[in-house]
């Protein structure tokens, strides 16, 4: 069944599908603006081209993290966890099954609305930080706006305001180069939040950090999606990470080995 | 440095390096005009020495090109109507015209020998020349400059006379019966007397030669005649031009 | 992203990588200084040569002869002439409103004396016999000097007289052999003063034929290399005028020369190239015989563009090799940032995005080439053009003058930016087409 929060209104009634895990489907669900998108997966599949032939990554992985959801993608290095994620965020176009996300068939979209769904949708954080080398940390999180058309004073306002709000302020103009592994994923978890996303996908974003780091990065990651109302969907192949969600999606070898288990109030994460 | 800063500073020079390219091309290679002044214009009027028949160089030499060379403005216009030979009546009809049609605003005049030479009586001779000095003066305008008679050992063709010599070109004519030196030198006096009168009475400026020659002789300067004794030598016509000279009125003069 | 964010983008991109790009820029300079220097110093010598053939006047400009023309040279470029005809003042208004003629600039000469000081002449008509050898028969040409541009005149030391002056004079290395004065010295003769005479017959009271001088004192300013019509001096046309006159109202039967024609030439400028032929002809039925190079700069104009084409052959290889490089710099730039571009596409750019800032690159690049490369050319002419210069004016010929292609500058800027936004349309695509997953290093 889906997931719903204990203070919300009661979901309307809308046609559904039973999932074979149990998890309801809510179809063609249209989430308030300021809540998190629903993202549900069916029946995917994914592979990559080897030099012996086309390797399976995903195989029949079917899934669903309601709005607002925060879930872990677990399993062990190899397993496909980036690659569904990367097919969440639309960094690769899905191959086979359905994939939707606030009711958007992701699969129907290439060229430009991939790039804008990429943009507007989805707030992308990788392992290994993702800034460009060329510009500041103020620029590097610009830059989304500015591939997003934005204005220049509105883009610089949020710039700031998200610099602000991942301590980053003092260190705005400083280069990738010179900041620590800690500094340069706090700017990049900034860069992601820059559009507004409504979903943030987040792949391993302690991969590179120490543990006092990595609770800093989580804590952060978790509060500005609490505060601004986000689905938050993490990669990681550390379990007590992965416990910090309020879902668990467990992956092995390409397939979803485990029902997704959920904490009894997920509203609430540590 | 920002690498924005970076970038328009490295704009900026390569833009000021081709402004600094683009630069005149071509010097001034025209002169500048030269500052306006005045066109004057100088008649001389005279005999044979004032063409320079006995310099060496007559086109370079005689007195009156040297006058004008060195002395009168460079815009300077100069006409020589002298003629070998002349008297001042012949110099009214013949070089006269001339004066006044190219408008003259300097003119010399130094006719002497023709006239003591051929017996012309200093009374004549005197009214001849208050005419010249008066139609060459027109209306006041003209600075008009004339010279009295050198001793006589130096007038021109008074030594050749001597020496036997009738006529050479139109340069001079010996009289058949030259006067004697002592009736030439009191007639040479005379003549002195009635050309500073002249002078006087027409406005003209005196040139006294006389005195100018007779000092150069006294020091010992070089033969104011050329060999022949008939013509002014080289020496002599720039005695003369520097006499003139030192005669022109400051207004008249070259200022650079 | 907007072009301006665009082009920041691009330029940061390439100040990280200084090195590289200051290397692909240099590639590019050097192929535009190559082109620009070769196609000024081609251009710089078809003016010369032209300028030599049209003897430092306009390449339209006609000589009219004080002569009838010889109806067996029609076509020729300079004929001989026919029987002398005086050129007035209503032959000369007929000519000028002839159909295609843009200007009609009068020609006066006159015989002149010419007194030097301190200097003897060794051959020619030299005024004797019992003179030093300073003073020599020659003659004087005014021009009006206000249009110095339109006659086939050509400095080589001094300056030109001023327009107007009666005191400033212009000699000719003709005038100056006479008087044993050749090649660098020639120079040495500016600010001499000579002394001209207008000579005039006369008749005295006897029936004496006698001449009378009309003196003028002048300053050598400069040194011309063409002989000024038949005459070694140059002057302008209020001196030519004056000495003339003066010359002309003389005694004809003791001087031939008085009553001359007031004009001993014209110089017609036509409308263009185009119409010298035709304004010819009308000159010639007008009844005065002409000359111009038209035939001879015609064929020069044709083996020069020849030479250009193949001058502009080169610099376009050398452009296009520049081009590859940049095409090699950028494709293997695209190589080292593949995960720069999986980045870009996934915080959402889009393709063309990603294609857009690749071409500026490649067109800044080519911009900056150009813009070095151009001064650089221009500089390297400039220095060439300087030497050749020096050379010639050595050797007592007309100069070289380098003018400043504007249009060849900005053509060189514009083209050396639009071959490298060429060559970097392949590496742009191709980091176009990478996918958003490169960002994760799958």
């Amino acid at each position: 069944m889906g997931i719903v929060r204990r203070d919300s209104p009661a979901p309307p009634e809308v046609p559904s599908d039973t999932h074979p895990y149990g998890v309801v489907v809510p179809s063609a669900v249209q989430a308030p603006d300021d809540d998190g998108l629903a993202v549900v997966g069916t029946d995917l599949a994914h592979r990559y081209e080897g030099p012996s032939g086309p390797v399976p990554v995903l195989l029949d992985v079917t899934f669903a993290v309601p709005r607002d959801g925060y879930a872990a993608l677990v399993g062990p290095s190899g397993a496909g966890k980036t690659t569904l994620l990367s097919l969440i965020g639309g960094l690769e176009r899905v191959q086979a099954g359905t994939l939707v996300v606030g009711g958007l068939d992701v699969a129907t979209l290439e060229g430009d609305g991939l790039a804008a769904y990429r943009r507007s949708t989805v707030g992308f954080i990788f392992q290994n930080f993702g800034l460009l080398e060329a510009l500041t940390a103020s620029e590097n999180v610009e830059l989304a706006a500015v591939l997003a058309g934005e204005r220049t004073a509105v883009r610089r306002r949020r710039t700031a305001e998200l610099l602000d709000a991942v301590g980053m302020t003092p260190r705005a103009d400083h280069r990738p180069g010179a900041l620590s592994g800690g500094e340069r994923q706090r700017v990049a978890i900034a860069r992601a939040l820059v559009n507004s996303p409504r979903l943030i996908l987040a792949d391993e974003p302690t991969g590179n950090l120490d543990a006092d780091t990595s609770e800093e990065v989580m804590q952060l990651l978790e509060s500005l999606r609490r505060d601004r109302g986000c689905t938050l969907m993490v990669v990681t192949h550390d379990r007590a990470l992965a416990g910090r969600a309020a879902q668990q999606l467990v992956l092995d070898r390409g397939k979803i080995t485990s029902t997704p288990t959920v904490t009894a109030d997920p509203s609430v994460t540590r | 440095m920002r690498a924005g800063h970076r970038i328009r500073l490295a704009v900026s020079s390569v833009v000021v390096l081709v402004l600094a390219g683009c630069g005149s091309t071509g010097t001034d290679s025209v002169a500048r005009a030269q500052p306006a002044g005045p066109r004057s214009t100088y008649v001389a009027v005279g005999g044979s020495d004032a063409v320079g028949s006995g310099t060496g160089d007559p086109l370079l030499d005689a007195w009156p090109q040297q006058f004008f060379r060195h002395v009168l403005p460079l815009t300077t216009v100069f006409v020589n109507a002298a003629e070998p030979g002349s008297t001042v009546a012949e110099a009214i009809t013949d070089q006269a015209p001339l004066a006044v049609s190219s408008r003259a605003t300097v003119v010399t005049v130094w006719l002497v020998s023709g006239d003591l030479l051929d017996g012309t009586p200093a009374t004549t001779y005197g009214t001849q020349l208050l005419q010249l000095l008066t139609t060459l003066r027109g209306r006041g305008t003209t600075t008009v400059l004339v010279g009295n008679v050198p001793p006589l050992a130096q007038l021109p063709g008074y030594p050749a006379c001597l020496n036997g010599a009738v006529r050479v070109d139109r340069g001079f004519r010996c009289p058949e019966e030259l006067p004697g030196a002592a009736a030439l030198t009191a007639t040479s006096a005379a003549y002195d007397q009635v050309i500073a009168a002249d002078a006087t009475r027409s406005g003209a400026v005196l040139v006294d030669l006389r005195s100018a020659v007779a000092t150069s002789v006294a020091r010992g300067g070089a033969p104011f005649l050329d060999p022949s004794g008939a013509e002014l030598s080289t020496a002599g016509s720039t005695l003369v031009a520097g006499a003139f000279a030192a005669a022109l009125p400051k207004g008249d003069r070259h200022t650079a | 992203m907007s072009w301006a964010d665009a082009f920041r983008l691009a330029a940061r991109s390439v100040l990280r990588r200084p090195g590289r790009a200051a290397l692909t820029v240099v590639a590019v300079a050097l192929a535009a200084a190559l082109f620009t220097a070769m196609l000024t110093m081609a251009a710089t010598a078809q003016g010369r040569v032209l300028n030599q053939l049209a003897k430092g006047g306009p390449l339209a400009g006609i000589q009219v002869a004080a002569a009838a023309p010889d109806p067996s040279q029609a076509g020729v470029d300079d004929p001989t002439k026919g029987a002398p005809k005086p050129i007035d003042q209503a032959a000369l208004d007929r000519i000028a409103r002839i159909p295609g003629v843009d200007v009609v600039l009068p020609i006066v000469t006159a015989q002149s004396l010419v007194a030097w000081p301190g200097h003897t002449a060794t051959g020619g008509d030299v005024v004797g016999p019992n003179n030093s050898g300073s003073v020599v028969f020659d003659q004087l040409v005014g021009i009006d000097l206000s249009r110095l541009g339109d006659f086939p005149v050509t400095l080589s030391a001094g300056r030109f007289p001023a327009p107007g002056s009666v005191t400033q004079v212009d000699v000719t290395p003709v005038l100056l052999a006479r008087y044993g004065i050749t090649g660098t010295r020639t120079r040495s003769v500016v600010g001499s003063q000579i002394i001209l005479g207008a000579p005039r017959g006369f008749r005295s009271s006897d029936g004496t034929p006698v001449f009378r001088s009309r003196w003028t004192k002048a300053t050598i300013v400069g040194v011309v290399t063409q002989q000024a019509g038949s005459g070694g001096i140059l002057a302008s046309l209020s001196l030519a005028r004056a000495s003339q006159q003066w010359t002309a109202a003389g005694d004809p039967s003791v001087d031939p020369d008085a009553g001359s024609s007031p004009y001993a030439g014209l110089f017609v400028i036509a409308r263009g190239l185009d119409s010298v032929p035709s304004v010819r002809a009308a000159v010639e039925a007008v009844g005065y015989s002409t000359s111009a190079p038209e035939n001879l700069i015609a064929t020069v104009e044709r083996y020069v563009h020849v030479v250009e084409i193949v001058l502009t052959g080169i610099g376009v290889i050398a452009l296009a090799i520049a081009s590859l490089g940049i095409t090699n710099a950028l494709l293997a730039a695209v190589r080292e940032r593949r995960r720069e571009i999986g980045i870009l596409k996934a915080v959402g750019a889009r393709d063309r995005d990603v294609l857009r800032s690749f071409l500026i690159e490649a067109g800044v690049m080519g911009a900056l080439g150009g813009v070095i490369g151009t001064v650089l050319g221009l500089a390297l002419a400039r220095l060439v053009a300087a030497i050749v210069d020096g050379y010639l004016t050595s050797q007592g010929l007309a100069g070289v003058h380098v003018s400043t292609p504007y249009l060849l500058g900005i053509a060189t800027v514009v083209g050396a930016t639009l071959l490298a936004v060429g060559a970097g349309t392949i590496p742009a695509r191709r980091a176009a087409r990478l996918p958003a997953r490169e960002a994760v290093e799958l």
